[in-house]
C-alpha cells in the first residue's frame, strides 16, 4: 500500500523483527565495513532513501539497524548520474565530488575511515596523492567503470581494478573493496587467478572481497573459498548479503577472524532480501509482486534486519562463542583499519 | 520434465551427496478421478499410479533404489474412500512402499482402524482443510487431528503425518501443547512433523524445537522446505536420527523454491516475476532439486558422516515404518 511516508523510516515491523530476532544477538560495538553516504549534487536514488546521507545521518540511520550500539564505518563513495545511459558510470565530476563528500565525512570521527573511488585508467601517481589529500585509507572500484563498458557484468578483475593501482596500494598499505562479478563469483577461475595473483604479489595491500565474496549463491562460495585459502591480506566484508550459507563458508573455510560485518547502506534500508536459487541469486525488493501469499500478506522488513539474521544464523551454525562474534563486528575490522 | 538445467544442477550440486538408497517419506499419488478440476496441474502425470510414480521419484534421484510412504494429494472428503482405496492399490506394487491413509477429523474411529487395516495402509494423513475452523490455517491441531484418533493410532502402532499450521507453526505454544501432550500419552504412535516441522521460516524451528526434546516417538520429514537452518535445527537439537528425507511429490517436480522473510515464508514458482535479474534471465530448477540442495547444505554444517546422511535418506524410514 502507498503512503506517504518514505519507506526507509521504520515501521512496526522492523522493530518487532530487531526485538525477536537481533537484540540479544547483535555486540555492543559494530564496525560497519561497507556503507556508503552521498549527497543528491552527486548521488541520485530513487525518493524511498534519503536525499542527503552525511556522517550524522548514517549514524541516525544505523539506529534502525542496530540501535543503541557504538556505530563506527568504513565509508564509500557512491553516484548515480541521472543524465547519464547508465547511471553508475557517471560524468567523471561525479567521482570526484563523491570522493570528496566520503572524506568529509570520514573526517568527522578518528575511529571512522573512508575509502576512495576509482576509475581503472586513473593515474597511479594521482590516486595516490588524491586518497592521502583527501584522507582516506584505501580504493574501491566497481565493475561498471570498466574500461569496456559492454558486458561489464562479466568484466575480470583487472578490467576494473589494474595492477598498477593494486602497486600503489601495496606501497601505501591501504585497503581495497572489491565487489567481483562475472556470473559464479568467487568459483570462477579468473577471479581465483587474480584475486589470489594480486594478494600473493602485493602482500602489504589488503584486499576485503564484498557481501561475502559476492557470495549470494552460496554454492559459488563452498566450492571457490578452498582455493582462496592461505591468503593473510585477504579479507571479507558480510555486506547486504541474505544467505547464512554464504558467511558460513568464509568462517569455516577461511576462519572467522578475516570476516568483517557490513550493512551496505542504502541496501540496509531497502525492504526484501538477496536469495540464492539455481546456481545464480535474485532480490526480493517491496515492490517485488511476490508478498501476497495465499494465506497472508507479507510485510517485509528492512534488507539489513534479514541480513543481520543470516549472520547471526551463521554464527549458530558455526558454533562461534561471544568473543568471536564480537570480532566479526568490530575487533577484525579495528585490527584491519588500525582503529583507536 | 526434467530439462537441462536441471540435469546441470544435480551434476554439480547432488551427484556426489546423493546415498545409493533413497526413501522418500512424504509423498502424494493421485489419481484424476478424485481431484477437484482447479487442482490439475498440466505439467503432471493425469495419474500419479505407481509407476507414474516411481518415474517421477527417480528422475528426481537417478540411479538410486528408491521406495516412499505415499497418500493421497488433498481432494474433497466426499472421495476418500476412493482416494485411499488408490493409495492402497499403489502401495501393493512394491513391499518397500507404505501408505497413510488421508483422514477427515469426524471420522468415526472404529470405522478408521478398520478401513486402514483393510487397506494394508500404515496410519493416518491429516490436513487443516478438513477441519471446521476458519481461517483453516489458525487450526489448533485437534481442530484435524483429534484426540480418539490419535488414541486409535497409538493402539495399532501407526503412523501420523501432521502438516502443522497457525503461523509460528513449532514456535507456537498450541501447537507445542498438543504434540508433547499426543506424544507424551500415546507413545505408541509416531508422529511425523512434515515440512521439517513446517519450518518455512527456519526462526520458528530455533526458537520451538528445543520444547519438543525427548519425544522417542516424535519424527520430521524435510519435504519440500528449501531453507538449510530449518533441517539443521532439527539435526542439532533433536538429532539426525529422528529426520527423514521428503519429496512432497508431485510439489518437488515443480520449479522454485520456498524462501523465509521477515517471521514467515512465501514461495516463488515459475510463473513468479522475479527470475529476470538485471544482469541474466534465471531458469528456475525442481523445487525437488533445490530442497535436495538444502538439506545437503545442513548435513555440511552439522558434519554429518556419511552414515548418517545414509541414515536421515533411508535407515531412518526403514526403522520407523519396519522396511
Amino acid at each position: 500500500m502507498k503512503t506517504d511516508t518514505p519507506s526507509y523510516i521504520a515501521r512496526p515491523e522492523d522493530k518487532e523483527f530487531y526485538e525477536r530476532e537481533l537484540a540479544s544477538f547483535i555486540p555492543d560495538k559494530v564496525f560497519d565495513a561497507h556503507t556508503h553516504v552521498w549527497h543528491s549534487n552527486h548521488c541520485q536514488f530513487p525518493e524511498q532513501f534519503p536525499p542527503v546521507v552525511d556522517y550524522q545521518t548514517y549514524i541516525k540511520l544505523m539506529e534502525d539497524i542496530h540501535p543503541g550500539r557504538i556505530t563506527k564505518a568504513l565509508f564509500i563513495p557512491t553516484f548515480r548520474d541521472p543524465q547519464s545511459s547508465n547511471p553508475i558510470r557517471p560524468r567523471p565530476s561525479f567521482i570526484t565530488d563523491a570522493n570528496q563528500w566520503t572524506s568529509d565525512q570520514t573526517a568527522k570521527d578518528q575511529n571512522c575511515r573512508g575509502h576512495f573511488f576509482i576509475k581503472p585508467d586513473d593515474d597511479p601517481e594521482w590516486v595516490r596523492q588524491e586518497v592521502k589529500r583527501l584522507g582516506l585509507c584505501g580504493l574501491k572500484c566497481y565493475h561498471s567503470l570498466s574500461l569496456n563498458p559492454e558486458s561489464t557484468f562479466e568484466a575480470q578483475i583487472p578490467d576494473y581494478l589494474p595492477e598498477t593501482l593494486i602497486k600503489v596500494a601495496h606501497e601505501e598499505e591501504w585497503t581495497i573493496t572489491l565487489h567481483m562479478v562475472r556470473a559464479r563469483a568467487a568459483a570462477d577461475p579468473g577471479n581465483i587467478h587474480w584475486i589470489r595473483h594480486y594478494c600473493e604479489n602485493y602482500p602489504k595491500m589488503q584486499l576485503i572481497l564484498a557481501h561475502s565474496a559476492r557470495g549470494f549463491q552460496p554454492a559459488h562460495n563452498l566450492e571457490g573459498l578452498p582455493q582462496l585459502t592461505g591468503l593473510d591480506n585477504l579479507w571479507f566484508d558480510t555486506s547486504a548479503n541474505c544467505e547464512a550459507m554464504a558467511h558460513q563458508a568464509i568462517i569455516r573455510i577461511i576462519g572467522h577472524d578475516k570476516l568483517l560485518y557490513g550493512g551496505d547502506l542504502p541496501v540496509t534500508h531497502g525492504r526484501g532480501r538477496s536469495l540464492g536459487v539455481q546456481d545464480s541469486f535474485l532480490w526480493l525488493y517491496e515492490d517485488s509482486p511476490v508478498w501476497g501469499e495465499k494465506h497472508q500478506s507479507i510485510k517485509p522488513v528492512f534488507t539489513g534486519l534479514e541480513h543481520l539474521r543470516s549472520i547471526k544464523w551463521a554464527c549458530w551454525s558455526e558454533n562461534l562463542t561471544d568473543n568471536q562474534i564480537e570480532d566479526i563486528f568490530w575487533n577484525n575490522a579495528a585490527k584491519l583499519f588500525r582503529l583507536s | 520434465m526434467i530439462k537441462p538445467e536441471d540435469h546441470d544442477f544435480f551434476e554439480k550440486e547432488l551427484e556426489s551427496f546423493l546415498p545409493d538408497q533413497i526413501f522418500d517419506a512424504h509423498a502424494h499419488v493421485w489419481s484424476h478421478q478424485n481431484m477437484l478440476k482447479n487442482r490439475t496441474i498440466k505439467t503432471l502425470p493425469r495419474n500419479g499410479n505407481f509407476e507414474e510414480f516411481s518415474k517421477m521419484l527417480q528422475a528426481l534421484h537417478p540411479q538410486r533404489t528408491c521406495a516412499a510412504n505415499v497418500f493421497h494429494r488433498i481432494c474433497p472428503a466426499e472421495y476418500f474412500d476412493s482416494a485411499n482405496k488408490w493409495t492402497s492399490q499403489q502401495v501393493k506394487c512394491d513391499p518397500n512402499y507404505r501408505g497413510l491413509f488421508l483422514m477427515s477429523p469426524d471420522t468415526d474411529p472404529e470405522w478408521l482402524r478398520k478401513e486402514v487395516n483393510r487397506l494394508g495402509l500404515s496410519g493416518l494423513k491429516c490436513y487443516h482443510v478438513y477441519s471446521k475452523v476458519n481461517p483453516t490455517w489458525e487450526a489448533e491441531i485437534p481442530d484435524y487431528l483429534p484426540e480418539r484418533l490419535v488414541q486409535v493410532a497409538h493402539q495399532e502402532g501407526w503412523v501420523i503425518m501432521l502438516h502443522m499450521v497457525r503461523p509460528r507453526a513449532c514456535a507456537d505454544k498450541g501447537n507445542l501443547y498438543w504434540i508433547r501432550r499426543y506424544c507424551e500419552k500415546y507413545p505408541n504412535m509416531k508422529l511425523i512433523l512434515a515440512h521439517s516441522a513446517r519450518g518455512f521460516q527456519p526462526a520458528h524451528n530455533l526458537e520451538g524445537l528445543s520444547h519438543l526434546r525427548g519425544l522417542s516417538n516424535l519424527y520430521f520429514d524435510t519435504s519440500a522446505n528449501c531453507e538449510p537452518i530449518a533441517h539443521q535445527a532439527i539435526i542439532r537439537i533433536i538429532g539426525h536420527q529422528k529426520l527423514m528425507y521428503g519429496t512432497d511429490i508431485p510439489v518437488s517436480h515443480l520449479r522454485g523454491k520456498s524462501v523465509s522473510v521477515g517471521d514467515t515464508f512465501l514461495w516463488l514458482y515459475e510463473n513468479s516475476p522475479v527470475w529476470g535479474e538485471k544482469h541474466q534471465s534465471i531458469k528456475p530448477v525442481l523445487i525437488g532439486l533445490e530442497h535436495l540442495r538444502s538439506l545437503k547444505w545442513a548435513c555440511w554444517s552439522e558434519k554429518l558422516s556419511d552414515k548418517q546422511v545414509e541414515d536421515i535418506f533411508w535407515n531412518n524410514a526403514a526403522e520407523l515404518f519396519g522396511i
